[in-house]
């Protein structure tokens, strides 16, 4: 029973992330934060978003990444370059923030073998 | 091509597998810093140097420290002129755009004083007189931390005015190999080429000037400085200088990038080489083996202050 609660949770707070309508990339960094907090916890806290990138990358989490990467030069113009808030890329931003969620609820990040 | 890539090419010529510390060179250079070159003799600080300074098409001068120098070998003095019976002020080697200080702790406190006023003040007074220097100013000192006999190690207060300390450690192998390769022929900096026009060396200086540091950006500086402060490993934590130091690091870092603002990334990327050697270690923390090298601790401070996203 609590096996079956805990499931249906999950999948409720899947379908919240992907339903999470965004209008800015702003607001889709933000929600790609909270998934980071509750999905990627291992991640240092003092990692700047092209460093937690490449751990996700490292960690097998699947992405255009060089898309990303152009994702977040544009959000770094507007978050440290006063530059207006861009549209583009919002989706590749929530799309990401929704496998990390996954990841906590399916198998998570892969993991190197040492 | 940008100038970083101009600058590393043309130092490649001469000087193998240092393109981090060229670019390092250049960001000091940029913010208007001084820099500290340390290594054990014979991993090619003054060849770097000097090549770096040919690159940039300046005027450059070496001193040689030794024991028995006199502030005026290095800053000048008067001397009398029977001609006009009168005192002539004649220039030391510090008139010049870039000074490389070789073995900098080889030299008597009071020439390291006197280097200091010049570093900071960008002036040197002699006999009361003061005379400015010219503009840009750089100091590349270069010192040999393994050296006990014979040696003044710089006090804190010097060690700050320093921008950066950039470490310059063994080549790897594969270095090694090419560059014994390299000087079975001659190893020549004259045939090093400026890469930069005094014009186009100004413009960006003042392009530097113009990057923008955010206030999120400027609050993430002043938590790591007071996370430094803070850490009982440390007996001395980052001076308000050495986080201005580190801003103007950033911003010509930044500059270099193609942006014209500041991100964490940036400060991360140099704030070892800026605060590693103005932090002081704790001696109980290193007598329990908790600490011994503030870069490293530097490295952990970033690891955990969360930057602005």
């Amino acid at each position: 029973m609590a096996v079956l609660a805990a499931a249906a949770v999950g999948v409720l707070a899947l379908r919240g992330a992907g339903a999470r309508k965004v209008d800015t990339l702003a607001e889709a960094f933000s929600v790609l934060e909270r998934s980071m907090a509750a999905g990627a916890p291992w991640l240092p806290q003092g990692s700047t978003w092209g460093e937690a990138f490449e751990r996700l990358k490292g960690a097998g989490v699947e992405a255009d990444w060089s898309k990303m990467g152009e994702t977040l030069k544009a959000y770094e113009a507007f978050r440290y370059g006063g530059r207006p808030d861009p549209v583009e890329g919002k989706e590749e931003v929530t799309g990401l923030a929704m496998k990390i969620q996954r990841g906590v609820l399916g198998h998570g990040p892969k993991r190197k073998s040492v | 091509m940008d100038l970083r890539e101009r600058v590393s090419e043309q130092v490649r010529t001469v000087v193998i597998g240092r393109d981090r510390e060229v670019n390092l060179l250049l960001v000091s250079f940029l913010a208007g810093g001084h820099v500290l070159l340390e290594g054990v003799p014979g991993v090619s600080k003054t060849v770097l140097a000097k090549s770096f300074t040919r690159c940039i098409g300046v005027d450059f001068k070496r001193i040689q420290f030794t024991p028995d120098m006199l502030p005026m070998d290095m800053v000048g003095g008067f001397v009398f002129n029977m001609k006009d019976r009168a005192f002539d002020f004649r220039k030391g080697p510090v008139f010049t755009n870039i000074l490389l200080a070789d073995e900098i702790n080889r030299a008597p406190p009071k020439v390291q004083s006197a280097l200091l006023e010049a570093m900071q003040e960008f002036q040197v007074t002699v006999e009361g007189q003061t005379q400015a220097l010219p503009r840009p100013f750089m100091v590349i000192a270069t010192q040999n931390p393994q050296e006990f006999h014979g040696v003044y190690p710089l006090p804190e207060n010097q060690l700050d005015r320093f921008l950066m300390r950039i470490e310059m450690p063994y080549p790897d192998l594969a270095t090694e190999s090419a560059l014994i390769r390299r000087n079975l022929g001659e190893m020549d900096t004259d045939q090093i080429k400026a890469v930069v026009s005094g014009a186009e060396l100004a413009e960006i200086m003042d392009g530097v000037q113009k990057v923008k540091v955010s206030d999120e950006i400027i609050g993430y500086l002043a938590t790591i400085a007071k996370e430094s402060r803070g850490d009982a490993r440390l007996s001395l934590g980052a001076s308000p200088r050495a986080m201005v130091h580190l801003t103007h690091c950033a911003r010509a870092l930044a500059y270099l990038e193609g942006r014209d603002y500041v991100t964490p990334e940036d400060i991360k990327q140099v704030a070892v080489e800026v605060l590693g050697h103005r932090l002081k270690l704790d001696q109980s923390a290193v007598l329990v083996g908790q600490a011994n090298d503030p870069g490293h601790i530097v490295s952990e401070i970033l690891t955990r202050v969360k930057p602005p996203r």
